[in-house]
């Protein structure tokens, strides 16, 4: 993590960027800064560090000089003795204020909330990117059983299906698996000529399929080749689509 | 007969006349015993304004925080820091009550005053005091000369690539505190005690006026001399 540094203090900002380097090893300080100009100057010259620790009253004024001519775009944590800035300083990046002077454990917090905040933003702009493309497919599923991980190919599931709310995998061999996604996020990353979603708890593969035979009500039950905890029957309105799809392969 | 019913009415009147002036004395007295717990509500509210004035907590957590630095950094004038935040706390709550105070005494406050300020802004600061054996003994208002240097920090960038150099010195009858000018992009808040106090504390002093000379690269404050006579004058 890349950062910058403004504090006008020479002492404090020796100080704060040992402390820094103590909780965050990775740390990497970008520059420190004494003055508001030094700030813009680097910031409009340099790409944007992925964090800034900022004193609001620094050497040649006030630190909101800083974000009228230039762009901040990083997260700003404030440290400062100064108590009254505080909405200034949340119209402002601000993700934290710290009161100066602050004990290791505030600015290990204050560290510990950009790294949830930043999880939390990433989160939601790559979920669009997430499922994968259709015509590729999930080849595996990576699983958590008795405290282990267990990577899951897609050829060995016989069908997924929906336990005590929870979506679980049944392989070929009849074991079971907990998933912690959706059976709907699921079916999206499987390639449909192989998997098909037969009701809302069921989700299949085109290999499992054993027999289908006509039940009552123009509906479909399905055998499979691995043992299911329920009759799996098909709708009549799904009834056509289905066979379809075991046609056209 | 007549007679009796005019006395009868004068003395009815009087009644009420005594009647209502009771009334109204009675309010009057409500009114001033009001006006009485306000003013010293005021004068309460005066005096904590005051008493956050002289612990000034800005420059307090300002010097905690320097000082946790020394500290954590292993400083070794971290003693000496407390010593001296100490001793100008001391004389700082001490000697705002009094009009007047020693130049020798206000410039023994002065020096714990700077090198508090060296220890947070290190080089980027400088301060020389050459003041002549004849002024020392006279007299000043108390922390006039530390909130003339308080002044010249808020105003001006005290920083490693553009030093603050504060001088203050004997001019003849006057002491003189001069710093280059050079303004910040937005000034500190001011506590209002600045310039204007001292200059009031001087005219209810002395005839003569405080003197203030600005030009483009520097800022001059010329205070006048006080002698001991002056003080008897309080």
């Amino acid at each position: 993590m890349k950062i910058l540094v403004i504090e006008d203090e020479i002492k404090t900002a020796k100080a704060l960027i040992k402390l820094i380097n103590t909780i965050d090893p990775d740390a990497e300080i970008a520059a420190s800064l004494q003055t508001a100009s030094a700030a813009i100057e680097y910031l409009s010259a340099h790409p944007s560090p992925d964090l800034i620790f900022m004193d609001i009253q620094l050497a040649d004024g006030s630190c909101f000089e800083i974000f009228k001519e230039a762009t901040v775009t990083a997260p700003v944590i404030f440290c400062t003795a100064y108590d009254e800035y505080a909405i200034e300083a949340f119209k402002a990046n601000g993700i934290d204020y710290i009161l100066k002077p602050f004990t290791e454990e505030t600015l290990a917090a204050a560290f510990k909330k950009v790294d949830r905040l930043r999880r939390s933003l990433t989160q939601q702009t790559e979920k669009p990117i997430y499922p994968l493309p259709l015509q590729q497919g999930k080849k595996s599923f990576l699983v958590f059983s008795e405290n282990k991980y267990v990577v899951i190919s897609v050829d060995n599931i016989s069908f997924f299906y929906i336990r005590n709310d929870f979506p679980a995998i049944v392989t070929f061999d009849g074991k079971e698996y907990t998933l912690n996604q959706s059976l709907d996020t699921i079916s999206a990353q499987l390639p449909p000529e192989q998997f098909y979603r037969i009701n809302r708890q069921y989700l299949i593969n085109f290999n499992a399929v054993h027999e289908v035979e006509h039940y009552f009500g123009r509906k479909l039950l399905v055998h499979l080749k691995t043992a299911t905890p329920e009759k799996i029957i098909i709708g009549k309105n799904k009834a056509t689509e289905f066979l379809h799809w075991l046609d056209n392969r | 007969m007549m007679l009796m019913y005019e006395f009868r009415g004068l003395v009815i009147n009087l009644t009420i006349y005594l009647f209502l002036h009771l009334i109204y004395q009675h309010h009057i007295t409500q009114l001033i015993s009001v006006e009485l717990e306000k003013t010293k509500a005021d004068n309460l509210s005066a005096q904590f304004e005051l008493l956050k004035q002289q612990v000034n907590p800005h420059f307090l957590f300002n010097s905690l925080n320097t000082l946790k630095s020394m500290v954590e950094m292993q400083d070794q004038h971290s003693a000496r820091f407390i010593v001296m935040l100490s001793d100008f706390y001391r004389s700082s709550l001490e000697t705002r009550k009094q009009h007047l105070i020693s130049l020798q005494e206000e410039l023994s406050t002065l020096h714990a005053y700077i090198f508090l300020l060296k220890a947070r802004f290190e080089d980027g600061i400088s301060l020389t005091v050459a003041i002549s054996d004849a002024h020392h003994a006279s007299f000043i208002p108390p922390f006039t000369l530390q909130l003339l240097v308080e002044n010249c920090i808020k105003h001006n960038i005290v920083s490693l690539g553009q030093p603050l150099h504060i001088h203050i010195f004997s001019d003849g009858a006057f002491i003189v505190v001069e710093n280059n000018l050079q303004l910040k992009r937005t000034p500190e808040a001011s506590t209002g005690l600045g310039l204007t106090n001292i200059a009031q504390r001087y005219q209810s002093l002395q005839q003569q006026q405080m003197e203030i000379i600005k030009d483009s690269h520097s800022f001059k404050v010329k205070l006048p001399v006080l002698h001991e006579d002056t003080r008897d004058r309080r």
